[in-house]
C-alpha cells in the first residue's frame, strides 16, 4: 500500500500549495478516523488487527480528496464511517468487500449534501486550517460550465497542472497522469482499466461535445474535468473490486465511461464517476465470469448452487 | 341416531318399492291371504325403519287389517305415502306411549341445551395443556425397552396434546411481536414500510390499515378456504385482499388525504402484503374463527410495532421532526439519507440484525428467502 | 411519438424508477428466484409479460371508467382484479394446451403474478397525461426489464458475498438487503435524469 500513498502525498503537497493548510486538516482528520473506526470495529467485534495494511490510510486519503476544501470538518467522519465500518468491514474486511468504500462514501455525502459538495472556492482562495469557511467566493468549475453550455474559464493547460475550481485532491491532472504511470511501471495497477474508461469517455466526447469551442477542446476537458482522472487511476483499478480478466477488464472501464458520461450529461449531478464505480461494482463477478468463457474458449463455468 | 337415519334412508329406498307392490296388488285383485301378507310385510318394514314414529305405523297397519282387501290396500299404500310426511313431523296423537317417549325426547333437549350453554359459560380460549407427569411417565415406559406400540400408542395420546399445544402457539403475543416479528426477523412484510413509513404519521397510518386489512382478511378467508379448490387459492386470496383494502383505501383517502397521498403507491400495497402475513397453515384447519383472527391481530401488531419504530427513527434523522414538530436540537443535523431507499434498506438491514442477535433466531429455521 | 420519446421512457423505466431498487417492490418470490440463472430468466420473463399486460388493460379501463367518473378510490380493487383475471387466463390457456406443464407452470404464475411489483408498477403507470396509451405499454414491459436487471445485479452481488464472511448476525438476509442499500445509493446518480 505504500506504494499507492506515495503518490497520494504529493497530490495533497499540490493542494496545499493552492489552499492553504486545510486540505492538510481535511486529509488529518480523515485518515484519523478510518484508522480509528477500523480499530474499534475490529476491537469490539473481536477479530485481528487489520489496521497493519495500510488500507484504511489509503480509503482516508482517498475520501479527502474527493471532496471541496470548504466542506466542514465533520463531512470525512461521516464518509469514513460509512466506508469502513458498513461497506468494508460489514462484508468481512479487506478481500471481501463488493463495492469500493471511498466510491460509496463519496456517493453518500454527494446524495446527502449535494450543495456542500458543488460548491467550490476560487482556485487561489487560501483557507486556514481550523475554521470552517463560511463566506468565499465560489468559482465555476469546469464542469458546471460544460453543463451548462458556457465556456469554461480556464484553459487546457491550466487544467493539467490543477489550477481550477474543484476537488482539492483531484485537480492536479499532471500529477496524477505521472503517479498513474508510476504505479504501471510497479505492476500496482493494470493498464486496461484506465484505457478503456478514458478511451471511452474521450470518444464520446469527441462524438457528442458539449463545449462550445469544439470537439477537441471538448474531448480535453471532459477528460481533465472533475474527478475522472483520479477515479479511473486510483479507484477504478482497486484489485479488490475490479475484474481480473482482459476482456472483463476492457467491458469494466467501457462500461464505466458509459455512465460516467450518461450521468455527466443528462443527471443533476455533475460528476458521474462515483455513481459508475457503485453501479458497476456487483457486475465484476459477471464480467469475470465472461471473460474466463472467451479465455477457455467456450468452457463453462458451474454455478456452485446447481 | 346414525342408525335411525340409515334405516330412514333405507325405508326411503324401500318406500317407492312398497309403493310399486301396492299398484301392483291394486291392479291385479290378489287373495287376502296375499294381501295380508303384503300389509303385513308393509308394517314390517315400517317398523323395522322407523323408531319414533313405530306406534303410528302399527296402529295403522293394525286398523288397516281389519278393513276389506281393496281400501286395505289403497290404505296401506297411503299408509306408506303418509310414513314420510309423519317422519317428517311430530305427531300429536293422544297416545300415552307417544307422549311419554315425547316427554323423554324433549328433557334430552332441554339436557343437551343446558349442556351446550354450560359449555358457553366455561369456555375459554385456552384450553388446558396436557398435564406434564403424563408425558413424564410415558417417557419412563418408553425408556424401560418398551415395544414399537407402545410407542405409536404414546404418539396416538399425544397427538391431541400436540394439537392442543399448536392452538395455544398461536395466541403468543410476545412472540409474534418479538421473536417471530414478520419485519424485522421474517422479514416478510417489509414492503409499505420500506416506501412509506418516512414519518411517524405516515407509520400510524400503515400501521392502522395493516391491522384492520389482515383481521378482516383472516375473518373472510377462513370461512370460504376449504371450499376453494386448491388452484384458485392464490387468486381468491388476492381478490379478497382486494376487496378488503378497498373501503380502508377510501376512508384513508377522505379522511387524512395529504397522509394518505404521502404514502402514494404503498398504501395499496398493504393488501399484497396483508396474505403474507396470514399464516396459511391455519386456514383449513377446524380452529375457532376467533383464534386464528387473533393470531393475525398479533402479527399485525408485529408490523405496527416495525412500522412505527421506523419510522420515528426515520423522520427524526431525516427532518429533525417528530409528528411534524421540529425538535429542539436536533433540527439542525438532518441526514437525508434515511428519507431515500437507501437508508431505508441499511436501517430495515440494521434492526433485523439487532433483533436476530437479541432474539437469537437461528438461521435455517424460517429464513427461506435465500 | 418519436425515437427520443421512446428512449425516455425506457431510461425513465429501467434506471430512474427501477421498480426493485428505487421504489424498493422486492419481496421473498424475488429473492427465491434468484437461485439459478434458468429460474431468473422464467420469473424476469413472466414478470414481463404480467407488467405489460396489466398496464396495458389498467391504462384502460383507468382513462375510459375510472378518470371520467372519478372513481379513483375504487382502483385497488379494480387493478387486482384485472391481474387475477390475467393470471387465470394464463392458467386456462396452460391447462388447455400444455396440461402436463400445468402443475409447475401454476407456481410460477402466482408468484409472478400476486407481487408486490405487478401492483405497484400499475399503480405508477396509470398516469393519462404523461405518457400515453403506448407510452404506458412500453413502460410496463421497460419495468419489467429493470426487475430483469436488478435481479441480475443482486444476484451477482450475492455470489460475491457467498465468498466473503459477514458476522454471524448479518449472514443471510441482512446483509442482502445493506448490498441492496448500496447500489440503490448508487442508482441514485440516476435520480432525476430526463432526456429530451
Amino acid at each position: 500500500m505504500g506504494d499507492t500513498i506515495l503518490p497520494l502525498l504529493f497530490l495533497l503537497i499540490v493542494a496545499i500549495y493552492y489552499t492553504g493548510l486545510r486540505a492538510l486538516t481535511l486529509t488529518a482528520v480523515s485518515v484519523l478516523s478510518c484508522i480509528i473506526f477500523e480499530y474499534l470495529y475490529r476491537r469490539i467485534l473481536g477479530k485481528k488487527r487489520s489496521i497493519g495494511d495500510m488500507s484504511a490510510v489509503v480509503t482516508g486519503m482517498i475520501i479527502a480528496f474527493c471532496m471541496p476544501v470548504t466542506a466542514p470538518i465533520w463531512f470525512p467522519i461521516i464518509g469514513a464511517f460509512f466506508a469502513i465500518v458498513v461497506v468494508k468491514q460489514l462484508f468481512g474486511g479487506l478481500g471481501n468487500n463488493i463495492f469500493n468504500p471511498a466510491a460509496a462514501a463519496i456517493c453518500l455525502l454527494t446524495v446527502t449534501w449535494p450543495g456542500t459538495m458543488s460548491t467550490f472556492p476560487q482556485a487561489t482562495a487560501k483557507f486556514s486550517p481550523f475554521a470552517t469557511p463560511v463566506e468565499f467566493e465560489t468559482g465555476v468549475p469546469v464542469l458546471t460550465a460544460l453543463k451548462n453550455g458556457t465556456l469554461p474559464d480556464n484553459r487546457p493547460f491550466e487544467m493539467l497542472i490543477g489550477y481550477t475550481p474543484g476537488n482539492f485532491g483531484t485537480s492536479a491532472i499532471l500529477v496524477i497522469i505521472i503517479a498513474g504511470l508510476v504505479l504501471l511501471y510497479r505492476r500496482i495497477i493494470s493498464w486496461k482499466i484506465p484505457l478503456a474508461y478514458l478511451g471511452t469517455v474521450a470518444v464520446l466526447a469527441l462524438l457528442f461535445p458539449r463545449c462550445p469551442s469544439g470537439r477537441l477542446d471538448s474531448v480535453v476537458f471532459e477528460l481533465t474535468s472533475g474527478s475522472l482522472a483520479f477515479v479511473a487511476v486510483f479507484m477504478a483499478t482497486d484489485p479488490v473490486t475490479s475484474p481480473v480478466t482482459t476482456l472483463g477488464r476492457l467491458l469494466y472501464g467501457f462500461f464505466l465511461g458509459l455512465i460516467t458520461v450518461f450521468i455527466r450529461y443528462f443527471g443533476i449531478y455533475p460528476e458521474g464517476a462515483f455513481f459508475a464505480l457503485l453501479i458497476m461494482n456487483p457486475f465484476v463477478l459477471a464480467l469475470d465470469r465472461l471473460g474466463w468463457k472467451l479465455k477457455s474458449k467456450g468452457g463453462r463455468i458451474a454455478y456452485e448452487q446447481e | 341416531m346414525s342408525k335411525n337415519k340409515k334405516k330412514a334412508a333405507s325405508n326411503k329406498k324401500a318406500a317407492p318399492a312398497a309403493r310399486k307392490k301396492e299398484k301392483n296388488a291394486k291392479m291385479t285383485a290378489a287373495p287376502a291371504m296375499k294381501e295380508t301378507n303384503k300389509a303385513a310385510a308393509v308394517p314390517a318394514k315400517g317398523k323395522a325403519a322407523q323408531v319414533a314414529a313405530a306406534p303410528t305405523n302399527e296402529q295403522k297397519a293394525a286398523k288397516t287389517a281389519v278393513e276389506p282387501a281393496e281400501e286395505k290396500a289403497v290404505k296401506a299404500a297411503a299408509a306408506t305415502e303418509d310414513v314420510k310426511v309423519q317422519e317428517a313431523s311430530a305427531p300429536a296423537n293422544p297416545n300415552s306411549a307417544q307422549t311419554e317417549k315425547e316427554n323423554t325426547e324433549r328433557a334430552g333437549f332441554k339436557l343437551a341445551g343446558n349442556k351446550f350453554f354450560a359449555s358457553i359459560k366455561n369456555f375459554n380460549f385456552k384450553r388446558h395443556k396436557a398435564p406434564k407427569p403424563e408425558k413424564a411417565e410415558k417417557a419412563e415406559k418408553q425408556e424401560t425397552g418398551a415395544p414399537a406400540e407402545l410407542n405409536k400408542a404414546k404418539k396416538a395420546e399425544n397427538a391431541p396434546a400436540e394439537e392442543l399445544e399448536k392452538e395455544n402457539q398461536l395466541l403468543n403475543l410476545k412472540k409474534r411481536l418479538l421473536d417471530l416479528n414478520p419485519v424485522f426477523i421474517k422479514i416478510v412484510a417489509a414492503v409499505p414500510l420500506l416506501g412509506a413509513a418516512v414519518s411517524l404519521k405516515n407509520g400510524i397510518l400503515l400501521s392502522c390499515v395493516m391491522i384492520l386489512t389482515v383481521v378482516l382478511l383472516n375473518l373472510l378467508l377462513i370461512p370460504i378456504y376449504r371450499f376453494i379448490p386448491n388452484r384458485y387459492r392464490p387468486a381468491v386470496s388476492f381478490l379478497a385482499a382486494g376487496v378488503v383494502i378497498t373501503p380502508l383505501y377510501a376512508i384513508a383517502h377522505y379522511f387524512s388525504p395529504s397522509i394518505a397521498s404521502n404514502c402514494s403507491i404503498y398504501l395499496p400495497l398493504i393488501a399484497v402484503s396483508a396474505l403474507a402475513l396470514c399464516e396459511k397453515q391455519h386456514f383449513g384447519k377446524k380452529y375457532v374463527v376467533p383464534k386464528t383472527a387473533l393470531d393475525a391481530f398479533f402479527n399485525g401488531l408485529g408490523f405496527a410495532f416495525a412500522a412505527i419504530i421506523i419510522s420515528v427513527l426515520r423522520e427524526i434523522i431525516a427532518n429533525g421532526t417528530l409528528y411534524d414538530r421540529p425538535l429542539p436540537y436536533i433540527s439542525e443535523a438532518k441526514f437525508k439519507l434515511a428519507a431515500y431507499p437507501a437508508g431505508a434498506f441499511i436501517l430495515l438491514a440494521v434492526f433485523a440484525a439487532l433483533f436476530r442477535k437479541i432474539f437469537n433466531y437461528n438461521e435455517g429455521k424460517g429464513d427461506d428467502m435465500l | 411519438m418519436n425515437p427520443t420519446q421512446f428512449a425516455a421512457i425506457a431510461v425513465s423505466a429501467i434506471f430512474v424508477q427501477n421498480l426493485v431498487i428505487v421504489y424498493m417492490l422486492c419481496e421473498g418470490s424475488f429473492f427465491k428466484a434468484l437461485k439459478t440463472p434458468a429460474s431468473m430468466t422464467l420469473f424476469g420473463g413472466c414478470i414481463t409479460v404480467a407488467t405489460t399486460l396489466s398496464s396495458v388493460f389498467a391504462w384502460l379501463i383507468n382513462s375510459f371508467l375510472l378518470r371520467p367518473n372519478s372513481l379513483a378510490w375504487l382502483s385497488p380493487i379494480v387493478f387486482i382484479i384485472i391481474i387475477a383475471a390475467l393470471e387465470a387466463l394464463a392458467e386456462l390457456i396452460v391447462s388447455k394446451f400444455l396440461p402436463e406443464k400445468s402443475n409447475s407452470l401454476h407456481k410460477l404464475f402466482t408468484a409472478s403474478a400476486f407481487n408486490c411489483a405487478v401492483l405497484g408498477l400499475v399503480f405508477l403507470n396509470i398516469e393519462v397525461n404523461m405518457r400515453g396509451f403506448f407510452g404506458a405499454a412500453f413502460y410496463g414491459f421497460c419495468a419489467g426489464l429493470g426487475y430483469l436487471l436488478a435481479m441480475f445485479i443482486i444476484k451477482n452481488a450475492l455470489e460475491r458475498i457467498s465468498f466473503s464472511s459477514p458476522p454471524t448476525v448479518f449472514k443471510g438476509l441482512p446483509i442482502a438487503l445493506i448490498t441492496t442499500g448500496i447500489i440503490s445509493l448508487g442508482f441514485m446518480g440516476f435520480a432525476g435524469i430526463s432526456i429530451s
